[in-house]
């Protein structure tokens, strides 16, 4: 079937250009009015901008259509330069549903088609069609045009209180993303509110330590609390539904995300716990799924889950994850090249550095640069740490590679989804029988971990290279007849 | 232990790669010949700074095209065990890829006037996360490796991906 998307694409992506044109147009406008410059030529010449932004909004709406047959989904856009993109149904990753604002506030979405190609961007991407209608389109795509009305009743699924996800945006560490929106946002508005701004501080100029020390904290909670906000607003309505082996996670409170793709395609599961979460007994769960290299590449599926709930969790949601012990430490060797010569290398750069400053610099404070050798100690006791407790281990079908830094992260992916396994080690090294491990998965996405005993290296080489095939090789006779 | 043979560049890969470095190496030559003469004869400098520049080029060339060849092909080399391709190579890191056959999306090759004098080819071995260069195989070897990956794809993986 050709279909078009939806009439109210035209509002849509008239009101976007609109809104990304608002800013330079309201400045020229504001700037007219103060000099006493708006006449009725300004008006009629907005006009005519509005009336050429929507001529422009219908004629893209009618040259952007769609063909969903049961092999291809091709998109066709553009009113000068035309374009056509086809793509395999079977070559699908993932499907997801994205609405922003403005598409909530119309009851439209925007529905994106992956694929494993590298182009960064969703291969099919359909602007402004009706929510139920990428609903239900997804639904057909999923199920290869035949939509099965029993399977509805057959799912299972979970939401997140907002009570964890509170507390999950209170301990993710987003202040400092946090941060850096407010300072966006406060070098948009400054030539605004400058003037104020400089008011504000010459008042605050006048106030005592003790006032200006309380209203700093003051408004670094409300950062806090902000961040926190942030966070529910992105991950609110949190909803995952697993239904016949295919996940459906959708989340968002103003831009709703929701993504859906087969169990199949988990490339990898990573448990992480900062430091915070493991006083309390809490973890999050994400997932690596096959995606163009975009955000979605990775996605979250518990932010806040107890510990001892992941394995109940897992053998619901995902029973081909599941949590095992590691059967392989570091090599104790390693650990003078890892840490020890680190170390070396750092408190000799620190005395190079510190030496010449103290040479060069004729000021008292030149001795501040002695403060660096404070970090030594911390370096040596973090990386110490993170080296121990660097294992690896394998299930049946599953390779587990844990790391520990300040914040512990565990990565189970499948053996079938490894795409490539590496050792390498210095030449230098290579006598001591250690090596560096790394692992492959699609889309760019490598796990790697150092220094372990040749030995185990060759066992978890000897794992890896079980057959990858659906068939053993002595039946290729048959597929030679293909 | 596997008893399949590792494969090894052949000796003439040496020859191919460092006749394959003068063009560029030549170039930077001429370059720093050129702008020492300029500097000397027509702006009347004492340019020591390009014998500094020289002295950089000549640590990093000699050994490039002296030492580096020999121990590529020394250190350098791949088998075909069962169903996986394996690639050993590195010179001041060494470094084992170990890739599933059927996990290969595509060979891509190229031939210059260099390696078609020697009778070398340049393989390309992509899969979804990336890929394995094996530069100045055999041409042999080369056509080889790729009837091998051609037989497993038409072999189906285990992992049945379907959305």
């Amino acid at each position: 079937m050709t279909r078009r998307v939806h009439p109210l694409f035209i509002l849509m992506s008239s009101i976007s250009i609109i809104r990304s044109l608002l800013i330079p147009f309201a400045a020229l406008i504001l700037n007219a009015i103060r000099k006493g410059e708006i006449n009725t030529y300004t008006w009629i010449g907005i006009s005519v901008g509005i009336l050429f932004v929507i001529l422009y909004g219908i004629a893209s709406w009618y040259f952007y259509t769609f063909t969903i047959d049961a092999e291809t989904i091709r998109v066709r856009k553009g009113i000068f330069q035309k374009s056509e993109r086809t793509t395999q149904r079977k070559r699908i990753e993932s499907i997801g549903i994205q609405q922003n604002v403005i598409e909530r506030l119309l009851r439209l979405a925007t529905l994106t088609v992956e694929t494993s190609s590298e182009s960064g961007t969703p291969e099919v991407e359909l602007k402004g069609i009706r929510l139920d209608f990428a609903k239900e389109l997804k639904s057909s795509i999923k199920n290869d045009g035949s939509i099965v009305a029993k399977e509805e009743t057959e799912e299972i699924a979970y939401t997140i209180p907002v009570r964890d996800l509170a507390l999950a945006g209170a301990l993710s560490g987003r202040v400092g993303l946090a941060l850096v929106g407010i300072g966006t946002a406060y070098q948009f508005i400054d030539q605004f509110i400058e003037r104020y701004v400089d008011r504000l501080f010459s008042e605050l100029a006048h106030l005592s330590l003790l006032v200006l020390s309380g209203l700093g904290i003051l408004v670094l909670l409300v950062i806090y609390v902000g961040s926190i906000i942030v966070y529910i607003l992105k991950y609110g309505s949190y909803r995952a539904v697993l239904q016949h082996n295919r996940l459906l996670i959708g989340y968002g409170m103003l831009n709703r995300t929701e993504v859906a793709f087969h169990a199949d395609k988990i490339q990898a599961l990573v448990i992480q716990e900062s430091w915070i979460q493991r006083l309390i007994g809490r973890a999050s769960l994400s997932l690596h799924i096959i995606s163009a290299t975009g955000e979605k590449e990775r996605l979250l599926l518990h932010p806040f889950i107890r510990t001892n709930e992941i394995d109940g969790f897992l053998a619901t949601y995902l029973p081909r994850f599941r949590q095992f012990n590691p059967q392989y430490d570091v090599a104790p060797i390693g650990f003078r090249y890892r840490v020890r010569w680190p170390l070396l290398g750092y408190a000799l750069l620190f005395t190079a550095l510190s030496s010449v400053v103290i040479i060069v610099l004729d000021s008292s404070w030149r001795f501040l640069i002695l403060l660096l050798f404070i970090w030594l100690p911390f370096y040596y006791l973090a990386v110490r740490s993170g080296y121990r407790k660097t294992r690896f281990g394998t299930g049946h079908d599953l390779l587990m590679l844990r790391k520990q830094w300040v914040q512990k992260e565990t990565v189970y992916t499948p053996r079938l989804k490894i795409e490539e396994l590496t050792w390498s080690v210095s030449r230098w090294l290579e006598a001591k029988e250690i090596a560096r491990i790394q692992i492959q998965l699609r889309g760019n996405t490598a796990f790697n971990a150092l220094y372990f005993e040749r030995t185990d290296i060759d066992t978890l080489q000897r794992w890896y290279k079980q057959s990858f095939l659906s068939t053993p090789l002595a039946g290729e006779a048959e597929t030679d007849d293909e | 232990m596997s008893t399949v043979q590792w494969h090894t560049l052949p000796e003439r890969s040496i020859r191919a790669e460092r006749l394959g470095l003068i063009p560029l190496h030549g170039l930077i030559a001429i370059i720093l010949i050129g702008t020492t003469i300029t500097q000397v004869m027509w702006l009347e400098l004492t340019p020591w700074w390009m014998g500094i520049a020289a002295l950089l080029w000549l640590i990093y060339f000699i050994p490039r095209i002296v030492y580096i060849p020999v121990l590529r092909v020394k250190y350098m080399r791949f088998r075909i065990d069962e169903e996986f391709l394996i690639v050993r190579n590195g010179i001041f890191f060494r470094r084992e890829v170990t890739v599933p056959l059927v996990k290969v999306q595509l060979i891509d090759s190229q031939t210059g006037p260099i390696l078609r004098r020697y009778d070398l080819i340049t393989l390309d071995v992509r899969t979804a996360s990336g890929f394995v260069t094996l530069a100045r195989l055999d041409r042999a070897q080369g056509d080889d490796l790729r009837k091998q990956v051609e037989r497993f794809a038409k072999l189906e993986e285990r992992e049945e991906e379907s959305l």
